[in-house]
């Protein structure tokens, strides 16, 4: 499962916790680095991450719906009302998920492959979309921008500037996000959980607590 | 695998005045409020800049003391904000108190405090459908319909501790409740965006068990929004045991119709005229009462016009000498006067001695009539085991009290529950005055 | 059943109504006279009802 590499920067051992990683940050220089082929490729370097406060790190484990999964890597996001984490859950299958904790309301969701996507001018708050033959609504539109990345990605993210967000709900407690990071709309399709249906193990410590 | 330290509470001085300042939000906290000079700082700026100072008229102290830690369903969460909220109806200010409480694992949860009602608040993790029912809104989460009961604006008047948003006293966003007793739904729009939480109401004592405080929490005033009616399945409950035991009695009154024999024992018919000095007392002939202990229908047919007759009736029972004694008077007058043709009282009259033991019995009869009357021809007849319905009415009736007294006071309750609300009962004729 | 309270109200109720139906009570009141001897027979005229509430009717309206 884990593939021996090293970091091209500083030369440190980079252990790959899923083998079919795109991208990863080396803990001790801070690089980015981008799988081509056999190689990993130096694109850049993550600043200090900002102090924050999820109670998830890298290597905590969870499960949902009776699923499996293992924290590999995150995405931090700032806004103008404060941050949010994408923590980068794998699979057993190794397939990717997405826990996002927003100042401890937490949502797991899955990149869903539709098409027809609606273009980021025309999305708007109250804005009904149905995807998958579940109505969802848009209540919320964030303009973020990339904080920092950490751990194994599926893709290559890094420095993006301001970004849009679309987040939608359905009457039913489905959840939806709309990516607009990319040229290319991404959609996310999940729900919002209970921080105890998900029975985290290896999760961070907080003093008192 | 995160190579940073577990976050710590920070001890700070507020650059203002240099009262320490303890943020135990880590790093979710935006802002913080000075206690002592109502500076309220950014959290993420290492200076702790100052973003708004505030005047407060006066310093509001918090029920629960902020950094103290209680267990809800189970988890421990902290109080780490407290601000006061008010709105403006009809020219009177109404403000409320709402706790922040924080947990690093499971987050925020609110617990908000209104003239001594509670409410344990949640952020809804699903979107509520907004509709109509009848000529109310109502919204619809997690299979249950919730009845608007306000839109408000809301104001922070006052702030201390720490908010995981950029906090400002003065900030105003627009309000709308409904409930479902004992649960309520709020939603809070500003420019940007709307969010829904779900309130759930509990007790007081409640609250102070939950974080050990000491003495006891204030008593509530009124009826809440969403305060559970004391009522409620219960007058349910009695109206169907009240209509259970109506039906009841119903059968009851037809099974003991049917079954009475309404016996006729005796009658006879006879003439009295007053005379002095005549004996006007007779006894008639021995008849026989059958059957268990029970009543005995007398009933005396006059022809009576104008007049009125007095009679002593005795029902002698010859083997134990017991006697049964009772007076009736029969009368009866009419005529016609500028209103049409009038009639008072009767020629006949229908008495009933109750449980008469069986036996043989004879009748003890003595008529009086005013001294210059005529006369009266008269008739006594006597039945049995009469079934009566006088009985079954007072037993409905009484039936019916405990219900109909719930329901008036179920009633009242509703009613100051909504008198509160966007949608005030209709003024009725004076106001009911109990605030409990 | 929270209330059974009611519930022991409307059984005594029914009870009391099935009782007072059954022993044919009466809401009239009668007095009842013990030791009438069985001289009235042959002289009614004798026998004085000791009534309590003996309305003296002074006649007509």
């Amino acid at each position: 499962m884990s593939t021996p590499a090293n970091c091209p920067n500083c030369g440190a051992p980079i252990r790959f916790l899923w083998s079919s990683a795109v991208q990863t940050v080396c803990e001790f220089c801070h690089s980015i680095l981008v799988r081509r082929d056999v190689n990993l490729e130096r694109v850049g370097k993550v600043a200090d991450l900002p102090p924050d406060s999820s109670p998830i790190q890298i290597a905590t484990e969870g499960s949902y719906r009776n699923r499996a999964f293992q924290v590999v890597g995150r995405i931090l996001y700032e806004y103008e009302q404060g941050g949010w984490n994408e923590w980068h859950a794998i699979f057993s299958g190794s397939s990717s998920g997405w826990l996002s904790d927003a100042q401890a309301l937490y949502a797991v969701s899955f990149a869903a492959p539709i098409a027809g996507l609606p273009p980021v001018a025309s999305v708007q708050r109250g804005q009904q979309y149905n995807f998958n033959g579940v109505l969802y609504e848009v209540t919320c539109l964030t303009r973020a921008h990339y904080r920092g990345v950490e751990g194994e990605l599926p893709f290559e993210y890094w420095n993006k500037d301001e970004v849009l967000f679309a987040d939608l709900e359905s009457h039913d407690g489905r959840f939806a996000t709309l990516d607009y990071s990319d040229p290319q709309p991404q959609l996310y399709l999940g729900e919002m959980v209970e921080f105890d249906s998900l029975g985290l193990k290896n999760l961070r410590q907080f003093e008192g607590w | 695998m995160s190579t940073a330290p577990p976050p710590q509470v920070k001890s700070l001085s507020c650059p203002n005045c240099g009262a320490p300042v303890v943020i135990r939000g880590f790093a979710t906290t935006l802002s913080v409020v000075c206690g002592n000079c109502h500076s309220i700082l950014d959290a993420k700026d290492p200076n702790l800049a100052v973003l708004q100072q505030f005047q407060a008229a006066e310093r509001i102290q918090p029920l629960i003391p902020l950094g103290t830690r209680g267990k809800i369903r189970g988890d421990p969460y902290e109080a780490i904000g407290f601000q006061v909220r008010t709105i403006t109806a009809d020219g009177v200010d109404y403000s409320w108190a709402e706790y922040l409480l924080f947990n690093p694992y499971k987050g925020f949860r609110y617990l908000t405090e209104y003239h001594g009602h509670w409410n344990d608040v949640t952020m809804l993790r699903t979107l509520p459908e907004v509709g109509t029912s009848g000529s109310r809104p109502v919204a619809k989460a997690l299979g249950q319909t919730y009845r608007h009961f306000q839109t408000a604006d809301a104001r922070t008047t006052f702030v201390l501790g720490e908010f995981p948003w950029q906090v400002r006293v003065g900030e105003t966003v627009r309000v709308m409740d409904f409930v479902a007793p004992p649960r309520m739904l709020s939603s809070e729009t500003t420019g940007s965006e709307t969010t829904w939480s779900l309130g759930e109401y509990i007790d007081g004592r409640q609250v102070w068990q939950m974080f050990q405080l000491p003495g006891s929490p204030p008593r509530p005033v009124g009826v809440y929004e969403n305060q559970p009616s004391p009522f409620g399945a219960n007058l349910k409950e009695v109206w169907m045991v009240c209509l259970f035991f109506l039906a009841a009695l119903l059968a009851l009154l037809l099974f003991f119709n049917v079954f009475a024999s309404k016996d006729r024992v005796f009658s006879g018919s006879y003439f009295f005229s007053p005379r002095a000095g005549q004996e006007a007392s007779f006894v008639t002939d021995v008849f026989e009462l059958k059957g268990r202990t029970s009543n005995v229908e007398f009933s005396t047919r006059t022809d009576l016009n104008n007049n009125w007759a007095y009679f002593n009736y005795a029902l002698i029972n010859t083997d134990t000498n017991q006697a049964f004694d009772f007076g009736r008077e029969v009368s009866y007058y009419f005529g016609s006067d500028s209103d049409g043709s009038w009639t008072e009282g009767g020629q006949n009259d229908t008495a009933m001695v109750p449980s008469v033991p069986s036996g043989h019995y004879y009748l003890r009869v003595e008529p009086e009539m005013d001294a210059n009357a005529a006369g009266v021809t008269y008739s006594i007849s006597l039945r049995r085991d009469v079934p009566t319905w006088s009985y079954f009415l007072i037993a409905a009736l009484l039936l019916l009290v405990p219900p109909i007294f719930l329901t008036f006071r179920s009633t009242g309750f509703e009613q100051a529950r909504w008198r509160e609300s966007d949608y005030p009962p209709a003024v009725s004729s004076g106001s009911s005055g109990d605030d409990d | 059943m929270r209330h059974p309270f009611y519930l022991v109200y409307c059984l005594a109720l029914l009870g009391a109504t099935t009782l007072a139906e059954y022993r044919g009570w009466s809401l009239t009141s009668v007095n009842e006279m013990k030791d009438v001897p069985k001289s009235v027979r042959d002289n009614p005229g004798a026998y004085r009802a000791h009534y309590m509430f003996y309305p003296r009717h002074i006649g007509g309206k």
